[in-house]
């Protein structure tokens, strides 16, 4: 029973995504693909159970997902339809080797990413639709109700439907344009867990999006940002092990032993900065990507490279003042002077509004609160910023840091 | 798939059209688009619109109002549209980024819905 229900996690956490893009692609209907994919996951459950697991649930899921769609087109009656024709014909999936479906989900998420499509929901639609993400936890990460985003999702998903978005590869500007969409969405599932530059990493979510961006830059080899993207996300992961101690308590990248770093993953991302850079085009990855990599470096140097990080920050600001890139360029600037009050200063020059309940903005203000001397004002951010962290191990350092004051 | 496509254009646009000087080379840049649409043979249907003649009704508390100007608060008046039949979104609105009225004002693209047959 347990075991059923396990497999059919595992299947779907592994291949949602490619079984979903695959039957869209086929179907040309993202709606009724994945109506007949999650009747599959229901019927798994309850088969599963009673047959024992199949060999290879993939393709399991893959023949009850197109026998589901072949049901619905009978009631619709499109029997001629060459789609339905061409569906019954094309041969089973190898049950040995269901890996072999090929991987469209990049067609997908280029399809989520068509200008036609509302903007602010690109990313939502591709986390949601292509990688299986709970519509709520998006909501969630979105700051918008799950209510609100169901509706919108569902009328996205109708538009590409009803008004026949194509599955074939845009052109020129228009690729451009939804590839910067695509890696938007690969960089949002990398991070829709609070796995971040400033957090431990958690679930395969990061792996799986690592995959993803590697698998772009084989087909966009001259895209720089799509290296950037692989160079930021792998530099991220390379910390994973170092992130927390063996008490379970965070440690932040400063006080990391280098040692602990995969350094595989590391060259990896040094050798995909340095494909961004040489392609001669600056864009946010390539340098945010750029930024760790020198924090990474000037630690394994012990040599600091403050004004370097300060001045990459600049131009990151102007390409995109997020407030992550306003928030490290403040504490850049406060380690480049020594100057922890000119770090202040531009902590409070960022949106108040925006900031009251951003964790890394009170971290980092406490932190340089307490580098200038201000042990009480230092001790309440550190608590504001424990209270607002949903990570356990930076929690427990957080509280540390305000005890040691 | 068929796509209507609609026109729609300022009231200054219009009103050019009946001037001798200006009006020929705009209503020649329509007639160019129209017969390239008729060339690609996808056109099933159109019409050109008196746009500044157009009526609003409405009934508002059971009453009927009727209003000079299809839309008294949206500049753009409806001067036409064409039913064109292309297989993908991104041909029609190919066909609507062409058109006139899309630098003038602009171009709406709606997917005409399947309806079944009794």
């Amino acid at each position: 029973m347990t075991h059923a229900i396990a497999a059919a996690e595992k299947a779907a956490r592994e291949s949602y995504g490619r079984l979903l893009a695959w039957l869209a692609w086929q179907w040309r209907d993202v709606c009724a693909a994945e109506d007949a994919l999650s009747e599959a996951f229901a019927a798994a459950l309850s088969h599963w159970t009673r047959t024992g697991v199949p060999d290879s649930p993939e393709a399991w899921l893959l023949t009850v997902a197109k026998r589901n769609l072949l049901m619905r087109a009978r009631r619709v009656r499109i029997e001629q339809d060459p789609k339905v024709l061409a569906l019954v014909e094309e041969p089973l999936v190898d049950p040995v080797n269901a890996r072999s479906i090929p991987d469209q989900r990049l067609r997908l998420l280029l399809v989520c990413a068509h200008p036609a499509i509302d903007k602010s929901m690109h990313s939502a639609l591709m986390l949601q639709l292509v990688f299986g993400i709970d519509a709520a936890r998006i909501a969630n990460a979105f700051l918008i109700s799950p209510s609100a985003l169901g509706k919108r999702l569902g009328r996205a998903k109708a538009k590409i439907r009803d008004a026949a978005i194509a599955f074939e590869e845009p052109e020129g500007a228009d690729l451009k344009a939804r590839i910067d969409s695509v890696l938007e969405a690969i960089y949002g599932l990398y991070t829709v867990n609070g796995n971040s530059a400033f957090g431990p990493s958690r679930d395969d979510l990061a792996s799986e999006s690592i995959y993803l961006a590697q698998l772009l830059s084989e087909s966009l080899a001259e895209d720089a940002e799509v290296h950037g993207l692989c160079a930021l996300l792998l530099l991220c992961e390379a910390r994973k092990r170092a992130q927390v101690n063996a008490d379970g308590v965070f440690v932040p990248l400063y006080e990391q032993a280098p040692a602990q770093w995969n350094l595989d993953q590391i060259e990896l991302a040094e050798r995909a900065l340095d494909r961004a850079v040489h392609l001669n085009s600056v864009g946010q990855f390539q340098l945010e990507a750029a930024i760790q990599s020198a924090h990474m470096q000037s630690i394994r140097e012990g040599a600091p490279r403050w004004l370097e990080i300060v001045t990459l920050y600049e131009h990151l600001l102007q390409i995109s003042a997020t407030i992550g890139a306003q928030i490290g360029h403040a504490i850049a600037v406060a380690y480049a002077t020594d100057n922890p009050n000119a770090g202040l200063a531009l902590l409070d020059s960022i949106d108040q509004v925006r900031v009251a309940s951003h964790q890394p903005w009170w971290a980092s203000r406490a932190a340089l609160l307490a580098q200038a001397g201000d042990v009480a004002q230092a001790r309440i951010a550190y608590e504001r910023a424990s209270a607002l962290s949903p990570e356990e191990a930076t929690q427990r350092w957080l509280r540390q840091q305000a005890r040691s004051l | 798939m068929q796509y209507v496509l609609i026109y729609s254009q300022p009231a200054e646009v219009y009103d050019m059209n009946s001037d001798p000087v200006k009006g020929p080379a705009n209503l020649a840049a329509w007639q160019h688009y129209l017969d390239a649409m008729g060339a690609a043979g996808i056109m099933r249907g159109g019409n050109r619109l008196q746009a500044l003649a157009g009526s609003s009704v409405r009934v508002v508390d059971g009453k009927r109002q009727v209003q000079d100007g299809p839309y008294a608060e949206s500049k753009d008046l409806l001067g036409g549209y064409v039913i064109i039949e292309v297989s993908t979104l991104d041909e029609a609105l190919k066909w609507a980024e062409l058109s006139p009225s899309s630098k003038a004002g602009s171009t709406d693209v709606y997917p005409v819905m399947d309806m079944p047959k009794q």
